[in-house]
């Protein structure tokens, strides 16, 4: 940090024999800027505000693209033909000139959405306010041709067919995925499987149980009637030994109508019943795992038939049948479940694509709704209350540009950067050492000293007044252009005095020649 | 010749300045005729030397006193075959100050009392101290060492010897570099004179500096502050490197002269000496 600002202290020694020259340039480009910003014509701008009443796409658009709908040519020409703006319009190039200059003094500019302000700059107020009245007239136009409906009702024509088509798309999705969207929707289906399921699965229960008391009733009633047990051996499918037994039945029916009750055949035909009653085993005879191949029909009760015999029998296999049926109701429960439980899985994304394209079919209903309200609104509606002049152009009466202070005080800060700069840049050219330091860093040989210049306490008071010369110098020019920037009274004269003499001087010039 | 004879024979160290000459003096009266040059106090003053009693010149005794306190401490590092003792003054180009500080040296030296110095303005260009000192006109270096004799002058400065240019000579620079002004130098040495001060030419702007450095036993190397461009005191640099050898060995000391006061390092004191 110490070496950096020694350096910069060795650079400042160096400019420093160029300071004259250096303030020199200063005062030139002072000198120059200032005459230059003196001479700058002043400019008054006259502005219009107007705000715009109804909101919405069809009265505000057409604004936005205001600078191209009444900054037009039309427009231009108008101005141009109504104005004296003290140009040539003789050929169509110096018209188009004159336009193209007229386009720089004129601004739209747009406050807020609904607040717009015209401006119009000119070196005369009176003709900046009378520019000004005429764009705001063609903005009134603009604004007025917009408000006419044939605009909306095409937009509502056009609208109105998205909305169509937005419906379509929603209708044909639905079909496509009725499975999901039938019936109160994928989930009320699931839940009303689920409650199918749990019923399916009580009675089913509730017939097995039933079942096996039958089945506990008949093997009772069996050890009562007869020591014979019954067969363990599996009877074939389609359960023949009931067909045996109603052909049994059949028989002992035939041989009862033909004999006595004692005769041998009919004593034989009823043993026979009661074997084959013992050999039924109901309690295996068992439908498949989903309720299949099951005993298909309960054997009705023959007539005559020994009732404490048969009936536990045919209650039993009755039995049977029920739990087999309600097996079978269960498993379709169970696979309906499943089915819809599967479907559930894929419904996410349908329903997405259903909500967008719901979504998509509600906005277009909207917004053709709003076109129509709005159609409304402008045939019951008078065009001129769509806007509103807030303030009226007036002439200015203070110029709006140049800032001159402005100016003049970066002309300062320039003219001292380009002295400055100067003499910086010229010291940087010199490659001569100018401190001890700048010797040390140089070169390794020992450095024994440094000896003051010559000329003792003459010399030091010369250096002093030299520096302060120097500074009043600067002093000077700084001061003055200081005086310039904060005074405007004197600013005006300066440049009444400038003008002045710049036209002397233009006068003298023409008369010379 | 023996070792010390040229002393004997040709160095006389005598009052023989002319009476006319202290009318050109100005500063303390005279006090009599034990010297032959009188050291111009005022005029010196003027132009920023040394010069004993007076408050302005305090700042400049402290830069030299500076400068000379490198130089005595040298006194036992001698530089190869050369002698410490002799002290070759020069710079890059005219006008860098080579007098001043040889002069200014030579008045800060002398104020120790133990030590004698003898200056010899040993440039035939420009003969800058000769005519710092009014003795242009008398027989000098160059006379003493084309006829064989050369004679030192006393001034009314204690301990300080003068030897002026003298009349200028072609063949100046060639008497510089001959074996006569070695022998010279070291009878100067020897009988008496602590040390030998020789204000040379620039190096750059002849060839007799470069000729004296070869009996230099130390040299400093004035560089005029706001002046002297980098390149310049580089090149002259390594002339001096091609003559005496390497330069970090050979007891160089850089010297900035004319550095604005408000720079020096040395701050007026308000003491004189």
């Amino acid at each position: 940090m110490q070496d950096t600002f020694r350096a910069l202290l060795d650079e400042i020694q160096r400019a420093w024999p160029f300071r004259w020259a250096g303030w020199v340039l200063a005062v030139a480009i002072a000198g120059i800027t200032t005459v230059v910003t003196l001479l700058m014509p002043d400019m008054y701008t006259s502005s219009a505000q107007i705000a715009v009443l109804r909101s919405g796409d069809a009265a505000l658009v057409p604004i936005h693209n205001a600078e191209i709908r009444f900054l037009n040519d039309a427009t231009l020409d108008n101005v141009l033909n109504a104005v004296d703006l003290g140009m040539d319009l003789s050929t169509p190039a110096a018209r188009q000139k004159a336009k193209d200059t007229l386009r720089r003094h004129i601004s739209l500019e747009g406050t807020d959405t609904e607040l717009f302000v015209i401006k119009c700059t000119d070196k005369k107020p009176a003709r900046a306010k009378q520019v000004c009245d005429l764009l705001l007239l063609a903005f009134k136009d603009a604004v007025e041709q917009n408000s006419d409906t044939s605009s909306l009702k095409q937009q509502l024509i056009n609208q109105q067919q998205t909305l169509g088509q937005a419906e379509k798309r929603l209708q044909e999705y639905r079909i496509a995925h009725l499975d999901v969207f039938g019936q109160g929707g994928i989930e009320a289906r699931l839940d009303a499987a689920r409650a199918v399921e749990e019923k399916a699965a009580a009675d089913y229960d509730a017939a097995v149980r039933r079942r096996d008391q039958l089945q506990a009733f008949w093997r009772t009633s069996l050890t009562s009637e007869a020591d014979t047990a019954p067969s363990s051996t599996t009877p074939p499918a389609g359960d023949p030994l009931i067909d045996r037994l109603y052909a049994a039945y059949t028989e002992l029916e035939g041989l009862r109508v033909r004999f006595s009750e004692s005769h041998p055949d009919v004593v034989l035909a009823r043993r026979q019943i009661e074997t084959i009653v013992r050999q039924y085993p109901p309690s295996i005879r068992m439908c498949g795992r989903d309720g299949s191949n099951g005993p298909s029909a309960v054997p009705s009760s023959p007539e005559g038939l020994d009732a404490p015999v048969t009936r536990p029998l045919v209650d039993a296999v009755a039995g049977n049948i029920a739990v087999c049926r309600a097996l079978t109701t269960l498993v379709q429960a169970e696979r309906d479940v499943d089915s819809l439980g599967a479907l559930n899985q894929s419904a996410p994304p349908i329903e997405a694509e259903l909500s967008r394209l719901t979504a998509e079919r509600d906005a277009a209903r909207d917004r053709t709704e709003n076109i129509r309200r709005r159609i409304q609104e402008l045939d019951l509606g008078d065009p001129a209350s769509l806007y509103t002049v807030i303030a009226p152009p007036e002439a200015a009466r203070a110029p709006s540009s140049p800032n001159r202070p402005l100016l003049l005080a970066i002309a300062l800060l320039g003219s001292l950067a380009g002295g400055g700069g100067y003499a910086f840049v010229r010291g940087l050219m010199v490659s001569s050492f100018v401190s001890a330091s700048e010797v040390r860093r140089a070169y390794t040989l020992p450095f024994y000293g440094a000896v003051s210049q010559a000329g003792g306490l003459r010399s030091k008071f010369d250096r002093s007044a030299q520096t302060f010369s120097f500074l009043i110098a600067v002093g000077a020019l700084v001061g003055a252009m200081l005086v310039l920037i904060l005074a405007d009274p004197l600013i005006s004269i300066a440049r009444g005095w400038v003008t002045g003499v710049a036209t002397s001087v233009i006068q003298l010039t023409g008369m010379i020649q | 010749m023996r070792r010390g004879e040229l002393a004997t024979s040709t160095l006389l160290v005598a009052p023989s300045l002319p009476r006319r000459l202290f009318g050109r003096l100005v500063g303390r009266p005279v006090e009599g005729p034990q010297y032959a040059v009188r050291i111009p106090e005022i005029d010196l003053r003027r132009s920023g030397h040394i010069t004993t009693g007076t408050a302005e010149s305090a700042q400049t005794r402290e830069e030299f006193r500076a400068i000379k306190r490198n130089v005595v401490a040298n006194l036992a590092n001698a530089s190869g075959a050369r002698d410490p003792r002799v002290i070759l003054v020069t710079s890059t180009r005219p006008g860098e100050g080579k007098t001043f500080v040889a002069l200014n040296l030579a008045l800060s030296l002398t104020v120790d009392r133990d030590m004698s110095v003898t200056l010899i303005d040993a440039d035939p260009i420009d003969h800058g101290l000769s005519r710092r000192l009014g003795i242009t006109e008398e027989r000098g270096l160059f006379d003493g060492l084309g006829q064989g004799t050369t004679e030192g002058q006393s001034t009314n400065v204690s301990n300080l010897t003068v030897i002026p240019a003298g009349r200028s000579r072609s063949d100046a620079p060639e008497l510089l570099s001959s074996e006569r002004m070695g022998r010279l130098l070291e009878s100067l040495t020897n009988s008496g004179s602590s040390l030998v001060i020789l204000d040379s030419s620039a190096l750059l702007s002849g060839s007799s500096a470069a000729a004296l450095s070869g009996f230099a036993g130390q040299t400093l190397f004035v560089i005029g502050c706001r002046e002297t461009g980098r390149q310049l005191v580089d090149e002259a640099l390594t002339l001096l490197d091609s003559q005496i050898g390497p330069l970090e060995s050979a007891n160089i000391g850089l010297v900035l002269n004319k550095i604005s006061p408000d720079q020096s390092a040395a701050r007026f004191s308000g003491t004189t000496a």
